[in-house]
């Protein structure tokens, strides 16, 4: 079974008076990686939490398959929303906590649950807020993992984790992903971390859809060009630069967007060093450039 | 999954209840035996100047479940209902597990309140004592069989306002919240004073006076209800 | 893993390649599946899927349905052929003109190619 398709339509959110999302219009097709990037406050968790009916929004729509999302567990018992922190009522047992996800998620399973708890070593009767940061954050992706929801959301929920059990984590989305097919979004500022396991990536910037781009795509459209100012200069010539330095007489700049046939022709002829750019870079770019505009 | 959720809020406060219960029985069996035993005067001057006990143990006893189910009305909506909402439980769904858990948990400790005066009251008539079933505002009532509807109401009118109150912070804020919560309290204080109020009783009689009260109960909680729903409407898990 | 100047569905494409101008691969013979690949690399199938894409469509793998991916008849000298087409442009201009610019005589270049010739022949 195939995960329903997530479709936003001018969603607007405003807290007060503060805009935190600004009509964002959207289309997730279903069982796919997402990445979802943005600076600090560009609006991802308030998106995310948007999609999960964790709040409403002020305007416009959010749809799963063909049901409004807010309060409607036709559509929100299929959510599974992992955050950064209180993904478990704290009080508990990390058994209870367990036992209750099992209760209430619709494909929970638990063989999976306990694989996940022994991997990530964590105690079963221990009040889960004596575990660490990193603890409770491994509880959050066993409760997400096991959840098996067709929508499963990761909002920086490596929060604290160390870089073994974050790569554990990552091995982990890919595997049950692998068998289980199903839509997951991932929020994160580890890009170069993840990076691999993305199909798609929606770049938010200032409560603002930036990008939505494969990530095939995306990586294809940003590149440096190094070589003699003059030189470097005529490529550049048309495109959008998102950053250039400048060493002596040599010049690097980077360029946004897919390079003409003639440009790669003349890139070649003069012998300038050309490379792609990473996907955090091209973030890194992007986001840089529209501050204080 | 309204049934789901309303089993759950049972199953998972089982424990609870039997601790606090248990805390209450171990009170009364050990003003009970302070009672029985001399040298407890003070307890006795407050029972009784005569030392008989005219009302028991448990006329004192009688506020600790309205306090006590407040505040599982407050800790149920800071607490309880992010996490189930978190799991894809509707606000809906939450609303109506949560008043027909309120409803049924009122009624079961009601029950409780009466069986144990009850209970007193055959141990008092096996020693020879002097016993009148005494509940708090007993005056007021046109007959003693209203205390336990009463009580009743005080009960569920104790976990709404809690759950009002819960609710008015954690959806309004704290300023908000401290605003909200003389609403919150209010119809409890209305419903006192008038309860007490001896001018009241001697005005309008007690039949009026008792009519009014069931009043005041249906409205506030109407109210308080409505006002929850709303909340709960819109809350934002944080 | 990968070296981060070409995609990594290009590497992929490259690496089956690898293995079937090595003989690893024979004509006929299944090669593991996107899944097998995007797990055992930790990448999205989707990318993994994209290189056995690009091999479907130059007829270097085939596809037998709900079976799986096959090494194509031929599949062998057609990526020879392709590769030596490439060869000297990719391969020995780009040596040329390093050894023009730290000025390496042809002679010499001449010399260490033949006398590597020998020493692994033997």
């Amino acid at each position: 079974m195939t995960a329903p398709d997530i479709t936003m339509e001018q969603m607007s959110l405003k807290y007060d008076s503060v805009t935190a999302l600004e009509d964002i219009t959207l289309r997730l097709t279903g069982d796919k990686i997402y990445a979802l990037l943005g600076r600090n406050g560009s609006g991802k968790t308030s998106m995310l939490s948007v999609l999960s009916s964790f709040r409403p929004a002020t305007s416009g729509s959010v749809k799963i398959g063909t049901e409004e999302v807010f309060d409607n567990e036709r559509a929100t018992l299929q959510i599974c929303f992992i955050r950064d922190d209180k993904n478990v009522y704290e009080e508990e047992t990390a058994k209870d906590a367990l036992a209750f996800a099992a209760n209430f998620r619709p494909n929970w399973d638990n063989a999976y649950a306990d694989r996940l708890m022994n991997m990530f070593q964590l105690p079963y009767n221990k009040r889960v807020n004596t575990f660490s940061r990193g603890m409770k954050s491994a509880l959050g992706v066993v409760m997400g993992l096991a959840s098996r929801a067709p929508i499963t959301i990761f909002d920086e929920a490596y929060l604290g984790m160390d870089a073994p059990s974050r790569y554990q984590f990552y091995e982990e989305v890919l595997r049950d992903y692998i068998e289980h097919p199903r839509t997951i979004i991932l929020s994160t500022h580890l890009i170069e971390e993840v990076e691999s396991l993305f199909e798609e990536v929606i770049i938010l910037d200032q409560g603002k859809i930036l990008m939505h781009e494969t990530l095939e795509a995306l990586s294809q459209q940003g590149v440096t060009v190094t070589g003699p100012a003059e030189h470097v200069d005529a490529i550049a010539q048309g495109m959008t630069a998102l950053g250039e330095k400048q060493l002596g007489s040599t010049k690097s700049v980077t360029l946004f967007g897919i390079l003409s046939p003639e440009a790669r022709e003349s890139i070649k002829q003069l012998n300038l060093e050309i490379e792609p750019i990473g996907l955090q870079d091209l973030f890194v770019h992007l986001t840089k450039k529209q501050k204080g505009v | 999954m309204t049934t789901k959720v309303f089993q759950y809020l049972w199953l998972s406060y089982i424990g609870i209840y039997m601790w606090f219960w248990g805390v209450l029985f171990v009170l009364a069996i050990g003003g009970w035996t302070l009672q029985a035993s001399d040298w407890a005067d003070w307890l006795l001057q407050e029972m009784n100047e005569t030392g008989n006990w005219t009302y028991g143990i448990w006329a004192h006893l009688e506020q600790s479940p309205k306090v006590f189910l407040f505040v599982t009305g407050i800790l149920f909506s800071v607490m309880v209902m992010p996490s189930l909402l978190i799991y894809g439980i509707s606000r809906r769904t939450c609303f109506h597990a949560a008043l027909r858990k309120c409803i049924t948990v009122s009624a079961l400790f009601v029950i409780i309140v009466l069986s144990a005066h009850m209970l007193e009251w055959g141990v008092a008539r096996w020693l020879n004592q002097v016993y009148t079933f005494r509940f708090s505002t007993q005056e007021v009532w046109v007959h003693p069989a209203y205390n336990g509807v009463k009580m009743y109401f005080d009960m569920i009118l104790s976990f709404v306002s809690g759950w009002f109150i819960g609710l008015a912070f954690y959806h309004k804020g704290w300023i908000r919240g401290i605003g909200l919560t003389i609403f919150g309290i209010a119809p409890v204080i209305v419903i006192g004073i008038i309860a007490q109020s001896e001018h009241a009783y001697a005005t309008y009689g007690t039949v009026l006076v008792s009519i009014g009260l069931l009043g005041i109960y249906a409205l506030s909680l109407g109210l308080l209800l409505v006002w929850t729903r709303r909340f709960i409407s819109r809350v934002a898990i944080r | 893993m990968f070296d981060e100047r070409s995609p990594i569905y290009l590497q992929i494409a490259g690496q089956i390649k690898d293995q079937i101008v090595r003989g690893e691969l024979q004509e006929d013979e299944q090669v593991m599946s996107t899944n097998q690949y995007a797990s055992f690399y930790r990448i999205n199938p989707a990318t993994a899927a994209k290189g056995f894409q690009q091999l479907t469509d130059d007829k270097i793998l085939y596809k037998k349905r709900g079976i799986g991916m096959f090494v194509s008849q031929g599949a062998r000298e057609r990526i020879i052929a392709d590769r030596r087409e490439r060869f000297f442009q990719e391969k020995v201009d780009v040596m040329m003109a390093e050894a023009r610019a730290i000025g390496i005589p042809w002679d010499e270049l001449m010399d260490y190619i033949k006398q590597r010739e020998g020493a692994d022949s033997q």
